[in-house]
């Protein structure tokens, strides 16, 4: 298999089991947080990952970023292939690739201060002299919209805001071309919000990044996102352009998904889906289509047979049996 | 319909130190009998304090400074603690946005239920049994029978959540105060609680007061909305009201920064800066500096003034109805 | 007050110096400890006292203006023996600390952030370590390797160790799974300069929450065991192997200015420590940290 070059990043059926409750006496169960995964990410792009807790989308971002070691499939970035990359190999491939966590309080080290978070990766990887790394963090903490003095504050003197923003500085100062953002907005407040989308926005203008952004707000991704995946259980339920996600989803999960949530408009009739049940654990994973437990049309083919994403229009995949082309 | 409750100009200040700041100043807003009402805003707005004190659950660094709260004809806040005990969980209740806090880990959920009953009537063993497994179900939880024999730490949180609940709404309260009680959910199960709230109203009458910072959820549930800023309410009139005909520019501000599905955006509004601290609170007009509208006459700090339906905290809106 | 100055204000009325310094106890431990350690090292010097000297004639002199606290019976000056225990019960107590940090400290570290085989091995030595009765551990230790001034502290320091190893490694937990830690990864930093860069500085508050009361402690097992005469021999003086003398009744009952003053000596140092501590861990933990 090999990667194409044309992708920032692409994965083929990439999976993580843990091994979960082993105790002394008991056999370990295994968790399947992803479990077979494909993903691929254009340059420039901006690509979302939506699904509920659980479904393991923030297990995939550690994936991509080699955090932890996948144990099956292939990660591919920029057409080389990183699955199996040894630590000091990875050396240049980590100033390309780059990450927002979601929580700005435990994604910064409080006892140090912004410059020395955001500076951090220029120390890592020797970049200019003490002066220029001075001048360059300068130059990124401006970019982000925080004032050349905030750079000897201390995280808890900063906002939740502008915490984000520092955890951004931080991600982009080695100008990545590829950031993974792990619900980078869902902690903040509606009015910081929509500041921190704006300047991630403008920062792709600039900077011609892509992004792998996560999120359980459909709205947000609606926004931001070219192509939105939908996660359900550790697989992909569905993919396709955001238009083609929004305006005509197929997937009975991303029917109640985006009919659950709710819209700021006052007087709209709608019908609201509701979920059935439970998420099923990801240790218990039900047999044949894993969404027939709570699936409002499932019937005996879905209790055996897995259905596998299949191209039901330009640019828009389904992984439903009761799709048909 | 009538007022229920009625909140008269509440003023609640927190210790920080040798200083004593407000975090919320002179908040006055009544609830109408089998209504909802949204109390909206963003962290550290006071919306929490403002409904906290209703039931006297302030943390122990605040105290009430001013105000009185009304209802049945007796002042919340001058009330003996025994009085209260009374109206606490039998006439008004309250869910939390974290249900695993406010359940007791090291107890089954029935005895958790039964004890709820039983602290405002003594009823049957039997009868206390079968009200909670009723109850129970009137949740969505199906297999009651079971449920009361579990810790809380088997739920999932969108089951603890409809637990805490059926444990509110176990004695049929007049007033259900639900304090961000789906922000910890997934959307798929926000909707569920939404739903089954809009349900037990309906049901049994119970005017809701519903804080929240999603103005989603707002327009789903709210009758009257209440829009709160750095401790003062900014803006208070009627859902339709608000959504079609945002008034304040706080409102506005924020109506505009959500993103809406379906509607092609290439960058979103957003209010500039950020929400003063409670200690360094500009005077004049708490919103003059991050606002677009501003004028000389933002100074001065503004009262709440009738507009139309509603009432405004801008002095844009000073003159009155001839707007 | 302008916005900069409040600003400064309240960073500083956050600050530990701050915060100590407000607290009349812990004050007053700290003031009673540096007069007392001033006395230990100047005293000697200024009086030229030595506590190795024997003043045969003057055998079991009580106090008089020759001999302030009088003397041993040996002839030697009370008063300078316990200056010299002083400096002993001090320097055992901090160095001794300081060995029970540096092995405590790197080994809860790597049991917390590696998980796995290494905290399965070290937790499991240090609940072995803390099995064994501290005092019977120390006494064999240092029947085995002869006890001298420099063992005994090694002993003390290494029996410590466990407590340190718990504190840094339950700290170590928390912090492991915090994303800065991720973040640091993700560009690439190796383990070694996470550990001593993100991991170090916020696991070592508990460690100087409990230093005063560990350096309390290193001192009181010494003097304990010198008072069984396992640990500073004599003729070295420390406060334990001179309180020992009190065990003959004669010394006990006829002549107290032999004991009373080490005994009062290591009761005020061991309160000055705890008192320090207390105050140290009040101000550090924002939840005692009350008005």
């Amino acid at each position: 298999m090999k990667g194409c070059p044309e992708y920032v990043l692409q994965t083929f059926g990439v999976k993580k089991y843990f091994d979960a409750s082993r105790t002394f006496f008991r056999q370990a169960k295994q968790v399947r947080a992803v479990d077979g995964v494909d993903i691929c990410v254009r340059h420039n792009e901006t690509v979302g990952l939506v699904g509920e807790s659980g479904c393991g989308k923030s297990t995939i971002a550690r994936l991509v970023l080699k955090l932890k070691r996948v144990t099956e499939g292939k990660i591919f970035f920029e057409g080389e292939d990183i699955t199996f990359l040894k630590k000091d190999e990875l050396r240049e491939i980590r100033k390309d690739m780059q990450v927002v966590f979601q929580d700005p309080y435990s994604s910064l080290n409080g006892r140090q201060s912004i410059y020395t978070i955001v500076s951090a990766p220029l120390y890592r990887f020797k970049i200019g002299t003490a002066k220029e790394k001075e001048e360059i963090t300068k130059e990124v903490l401006d970019r982000v919209g925080l004032r050349p003095s905030d750079m000897f504050k201390y995280p808890h003197q900063l906002s939740g805001g502008q915490r984000q923003r520092v955890a951004i500085a931080r991600a982009i100062i080695l100008h990545p071309k590829f950031v993974v953002c792990d619900e980078p907005v869902s902690a903040l407040d509606v009015s910081v919000r929509s500041q921190v989308l704006n300047l991630m926005k403008d920062l792709q203008d600039v900077f011609k990044m892509s992004y792998l952004f996560i999120s359980h707000d459909l709205s947000t991704v609606y926004y931001l996102c070219d192509r939105v995946y939908v996660m359900y259980l550790g697989r992909i339920v569905e993919e396709g352009s955001k238009e083609e996600i929004f305006s005509n989803p197929l997937h009975p999960y991303t029917k109640i998904l985006l009919s659950a949530i709710p819209q700021p408009v006052v007087g709209r009739k709608k019908d609201i889906l509701l979920l059935a049940g439970e998420n099923p654990s990801p240790i218990d994973i039900p047999s044949g289509c894993r969404f027939r437990t709570r699936c409002p049309f499932a019937d005996e083919t879905c209790m055996s047979c897995d259905p596998v994403l299949m191209e039901v229009g330009m640019d828009h995949k389904v992984a439903c049996l009761k799709i048909k082309k | 319909m009538g007022k229920q409750l009625e909140v008269k100009s509440l003023t609640v200040g927190f210790r920080s130190g040798r200083e004593v700041h407000n975090a919320v100043s002179n908040v006055t807003y009544y609830l109408n009998r089998g209504e909802t009402l949204c109390i909206v805003g963003e962290s550290g707005c006071g919306k929490s304090v403002s409904v906290s004190s209703i039931l006297r659950l302030l943390p122990e660094s605040s105290t009430v400074i001013s105000g009185e709260i009304l209802f049945g004809g007796i002042d919340l806040l001058q009330a003996e603690e025994k009085t209260l005990d009374q109206i606490r969980g039998d006439k008004i209740s309250m869910i939390f946005q974290e249900p695993m806090t406010s359940l007791n880990p090291s107890m089954t959920i029935g005895r958790q239920l039964i004890e709820s009953v039983n602290a405002h009537e003594r009823v049957p063993k039997e009868k206390a049994l079968d009200l909670c497994k009723r109850m129970l179900t009137e949740v969505g939880i199906h297999d009651a029978e079971r449920c009361m024999n579990a810790y809380p730490h088997e739920f999932s949180g969108g089951m603890r959540q409809r637990v805490m609940i059926a444990m509110a709404m176990i004695c049929k309260p007049e007033i259900l105060i639900a304090d961000e009680p789906t922000t910890a959910l997934d959307v798929t199960v926000q909707a569920q609680i939404l739903s089954l709230m809009r349900k037990l109203k309906n049901e049994y009458g119970t005017s809701i007061i519903f804080i929240t910072h999603d103005m989603g959820v707002v327009a789903e549930m709210a009758d009257d909305v209440i829009v709160m800023y750095a401790g003062e309410i900014v803006e208070k009139s009627s859902v339709t009201e608000l959504f079609t005909n945002p008034k304040h520019p706080y409102t506005k501000g924020l109506l505009a920064s959500l993103p809406h599905i379906g509607e092609k955006q290439n960058r979103l509004y957003s209010i500039e800066g950020t929400v003063p601290s409670l200690a360094n609170m500009p005077a004049g007009c708490r919103f003059k500096q991050r606002c677009k509208e501003k004028c000389d006459a933002c100074n001065v700090h503004p009262d709440l003034y009738k507009s139309g339906e509603g009432y405004v905290r801008c002095v844009l809106y000073s003159r009155g109805d001839d707007l | 007050m302008d916005k900069t100055a409040v600003q400064k204000k309240r960073s500083r009325e956050n600050g530990f110096f701050y915060n100590f310094l407000r607290r009349p106890l812990a004050m007053f431990g700290l003031t009673i400890l540096l007069l007392e350690i001033i006395l230990i090292f100047l005293l000697p010097v200024m009086l030229e006292l030595d506590p190795y000297y024997m003043d045969t004639p003057n055998v079991n002199n009580a106090p008089s203006s020759e001999y302030i606290l009088g003397t041993d019976t040996l002839g030697r000056d009370c008063l300078a023996r316990l200056c010299e225990g002083g400096k002993t019960s001090i320097i055992v107590g901090t160095v001794a600390v300081s060995i029970s940090i540096a092995i405590g400290v790197p080994l809860g570290m790597i049991a917390g952030y590696y998980r796995g085989a290494a905290e399965m091995i070290i937790m499991r030595l240090a609940d072995i370590f803390m099995s064994l009765p501290t005092m019977i551990l120390v006494l064999v230790l240092v029947a085995v390797f002869n006890p001298s001034l420099a063992v005994i502290i090694v002993v003390i320091g290494i029996v410590g160790w466990t407590g340190v190893g718990k504190l840094v490694y339950a700290a170590t937990l928390s912090v492991r799974n915090k994303e800065f830690i991720d973040a640091a990864k993700a560009i690439g930093t190796s383990d070694f300069v996470i550990l001593c860069k993100e991991v170090l500085p916020n696991v070592m508050t508990p460690i100087w929450m409990t230093l005063a009361f560990r350096i309390s402690a290193a001192i009181l097992t010494e003097s304990s065991l010198s008072f069984l005469g396992a640990g500073v021999q004599p003729p070295q003086p420390s406060w334990g192997n001179i309180i020992a003398a009190a065990e003959q009744f004669v010394v006990l009952a006829t002549r107290p200015w032999q004991w009373i003053p080490a005994g009062v000596c290591l009761f005020i140092t061991v309160v000055a420590f705890n008192l320090i501590g207390e105050g140290i861990r009040d101000v550090m933990d924002p939840r005692t940290r009350k008005r």
